[in-house]
């Protein structure tokens, strides 16, 4: 465990075009937003996020065009803030830039 | 007291419950959880699941947001149940109510979560996916469907695209803010139920996008002094309204 606590910038370094990343939390809680924010100032594109009820710290990554996949059950941004906007504006039209993969 | 859509709906919601059910609401669900705890409140002796882990939580904790995932849906639980398990748990059918909504829904009782307009890949609009409605509808005893809006956008003619639908062999019960539609099992279509105090069949018949033939249908009871002081009694924060507003 010693060896997995590293800086933010450590951490972002991590992460390569392509990956596809694991994002943890439901909605607006507990989920890694100051960690995407970190990504944001990273040139890494083409990612895959992967979570069971995305929201905040994946709509980022979306928002962004950092990512371009999402497989999800739910996502969202909980009844307070309502559907996620970067996914949508990457979803949605005769254009998009990300596709989702839906399991529910 | 006085009583409105959301109280009516809240109690609906109560009253659908019996001792000894398991009950599950998702996240994004403020209306069925403030019910939840009412019914709790009222001393209905059911089993509640949900996601934030915990199994019958100090329902006298009241929510201070809208979110079903913050603290006071976990604190004061007799037991840790994570998501995982409840799929587990309802897979093996013993799980007897779901309450779970929609973006729209067609007679049928198919729901779109998906997406609206369009096509999968090219969406008009991209909602937020099933959250597991599609793996808990067809293995709950009861699925029951909360809407706290009732209009022609939401109860359309068709779903172009079903997120989930109900299976025939099973209940399927739909709570808006003027009435309660239900499918019983064996039974394909939704067919009003009962309608609200303040509302007519008129009314319903005008807010919804598919023909209803139906001439007269029974009035639920309004909700009693009881019911409305245990509404209170848990949500002091009046998170009911946030859905309604």
């Amino acid at each position: 465990m010693y060896e997995k606590v590293m800086s933010l910038n450590q951490a972002t370094d991590l992460i390569k075009d392509g990956m596809l990343l694991g994002i943890g939390g439901n909605g607006m809680h507990r989920t890694p937003t100051i960690f995407s924010m970190a990504l944001t100032q990273k040139p890494v594109k083409e990612l895959k996020i992967c979570g069971t009820a995305l929201g905040l710290a994946a709509d980022i990554l979306f928002a962004t065009n950092q990512a371009d996949t999402a497989y999800f059950g739910f996502f969202g941004l909980e009844n307070e803030a309502g559907l996620a906007p970067g996914m949508r504006k990457a979803m949605e039209g005769a254009e998009p830039k990300a596709r989702a993969i839906e399991g529910s | 007291m006085e009583y409105g859509k959301p109280e009516m709906m809240a109690v609906a919601i109560m009253r659908m419950i019996s001792d000894g059910d398991i009950v599950f609401h998702g996240l994004a669900s403020s209306t069925p959880m403030v019910a939840m705890k009412a019914a709790k409140a009222l001393g209905k002796n059911f089993t509640y699941v949900t996601l934030s882990d915990g199994v019958d939580h100090d329902y006298l904790r009241p929510p201070v947001v809208a979110s079903t995932l913050t603290a006071n849906t976990y604190e004061g639980s007799v037991a840790t149940f994570g998501l995982d398990e409840i799929f587990d748990l309802y897979a093996s059918g013993k799980g007897d109510i779901a309450f779970l909504s929609c973006l729209q829904m067609d007679q049928t009782g198919r729901i779109a979560m998906s997406y609206l307009g369009g096509t999968y890949d090219n969406p008009k609009l991209r909602g937020p996916g099933g959250a597991g409605s599609a793996t808990l509808t067809p293995v709950t005893k009861k699925v029951i469907i909360w809407k706290p809006q009732h209009d022609k956008r939401t109860f359309v003619e068709h779903v172009d695209f079903a997120t989930t639908s109900p299976p025939l062999d099973k209940e399927f019960t739909v709570i808006t803010t003027l009435c309660i539609f239900k499918k019983p099992a064996g039974e394909k279509l939704l067919k009003v139920d009962r309608i609200f105090p303040y509302t007519t069949l008129e009314e319903v018949k005008e807010n919804t996008g598919w023909t209803i033939d139906q001439t007269d249908v029974p009035v639920m009871d309004p909700p009693t002094e009881e019911e409305l002081a245990a509404l209170k009694k848990v949500d002091p924060n009046n998170i009911l309204h946030f859905e309604f507003k």
